[in-house]
């Protein structure tokens, strides 16, 4: 009975991750791709996402943390292997440490953490002019006289606040998940091509040179990146 | 003694409908659009079609974005409604079989009622798709006015009633569909004060093509 309950369970979990959309269309092979690599029993192909690309292909702002790589792998024929996020890092060149690719959901909460540290300041300038007139009195003898004069007044007005924008909210913050998830590479065993994307947790805005690092079965596949 | 009625009565059904902030995505199967060729590197939902920009917030409504997260809006509207007839008598004699004529026998009876959600996917409120604090704008471009918008499976209206519309955060199936049989779908994912714009291009939908 409990065996039953947890092949149930099981194909519940299976069929949940297998509901949505996974990853992005592979080309036609690896060496379609800026960058690739060749093993003995798998191809590489990566493409480093500008920032402007990254805009445009995901709603979520993954430039506030992350830098983005489409990645494409390609087993040979009749092989299988294991897709693992783990096998990726991102170094910057002759750097002793490198960086291993976040989670969808670790991204999502970095953008979500990021876009609530924002602050919305307001400015608002005012002027004004104003005319006056009406009798005045001569402080040393006291006889009236009418009086008369132009005023001018400027003031600057600064309001701040927290942020309002997109990516601050749970509920934001979920579908960011999902986006990512959806969109990224999807991890297991394959014999079929797939691709999707990866996020490292990088500044994108600087420029630097790294290396992407690939392990697969003990071997290392290293390409140049440059983030411009 | 026989004793008989006549009732005649209406009956309205209300029905209320609670959103969440994020109605329940349903898997479609309809295929994806072709637009995206054997070289392209991204999936048709990833098309390079959007294009995002960021509302200027304003600070009067610094303090309302968690409140407006967890809003939840409740529209009522009628569902439909009932006429019915019937005609009962009863009987005041000895009921042979010890108890009498239940208050619900009758030999006569009629109803008429009306569903306007029967067979049809469920539409959305009017409303629905109004601006609103907490929202993010969906913008169609270059798709046929006649268009049919589909959400998650439900219709919306029409391009040309749609060209922007919003909705509360959350992630959609749209699906544009004119009535020559092209059609367009997207997986959209809808931000607060994100404006999403999409540039559909219809196509005929492949049979037996890529289903994802």
């Amino acid at each position: 009975m409990n065996k039953i309950l947890s092949s149930f369970v099981v194909l519940l979990f299976v069929s949940a991750a297998l509901a949505g959309p996974k990853g992005t269309v592979p080309r036609s092979s690896a060496d379609q791709y800026p960058l690739h690599a060749q093993e003995n029993r798998v191809n590489l192909g990566a493409k480093l996402l500008k920032r402007d690309e990254a805009r445009k292909t995901f709603v979520s702002d993954v430039n506030r943390c992350c830098i983005v790589m489409e990645i494409a792998l390609y087993p040979g024929q009749g092989s299988s292997f294991n897709v693992s996020l783990d096998d990726f890092a991102l170094r910057a060149k002759n750097a002793a440490s490198a960086t291993k690719p976040s989670s969808p959901k670790i991204v999502a909460a970095s953008i979500q953490q990021k876009a609530a540290g924002d602050r919305d300041v307001a400015i608002y300038p005012s002027s004004g002019v104003g005319y006056e007139s009406g009798t005045a009195y001569d402080p040393v003898t006291g006889a009236p006289r009418r009086a008369s004069g132009v005023s001018t007044e400027v003031g600057v007005g600064v309001a701040v606040g927290g942020s309002n924008g997109p990516g601050v909210s749970d509920k934001d913050r979920s579908v960011m998940e999902t986006e990512l998830t959806e969109k990224g590479l999807s991890e297991g065993a394959t014999t079929a091509p797939v691709a999707g994307y990866i996020y490292f947790p990088l500044s994108p805005k600087k420029k630097v040179d790294y290396q992407l690092e690939y392990v697969v079965e003990g071997k290392k596949l290293v390409l140049p990146v440059h983030v411009e | 003694m026989k004793r008989a009625s006549v009732c005649l009565g209406i009956l309205f059904a209300v029905v209320t409908i609670t959103y969440a902030q994020d109605p329940p995505s349903k898997t479609s199967n309809r295929p994806r659009p072709t637009a995206a060729g054997d070289n392209s590197s991204v999936s048709s939902s990833n098309s390079l079609q959007t294009q995002t920009q960021d509302h200027q917030a304003t600070p009067a409504a610094d303090n309302q974005g968690d409140e407006q997260s967890s809003r939840r809006e409740t529209h009522v509207r009628l569902g439909g409604f009932v006429v019915s007839a019937g005609y009962s008598h009863f009987w005041s004699g000895a009921y042979p079989y010890g108890f009498p004529y239940g208050p619900f026998y009758s030999p006569f009876s009629a109803a008429l009622w009306w569903d306007p959600f029967w067979g049809f996917p469920l539409g959305y409120p009017a409303g629905y798709f109004s601006p609103g604090d907490g929202k993010g704008e969906v913008k169609l471009g270059d798709a046929p006015k006649n268009a049919s918008v589909y959400l998650n499976g439900g219709y919306a209206g029409t391009v040309e009633h749609l060209k922007s519309f919003w909705l509360d955060p959350g992630v959609y199936d749209l699906v544009l569909s004119s009535p020559d049989g092209r059609e367009y779908q997207q997986r959209v994912y809808v931000l607060t004060g994100k404006t999403l714009k999409i540039e559909a291009t219809l196509v005929k939908p492949t049979t037996g093509g890529e289903r994802m």
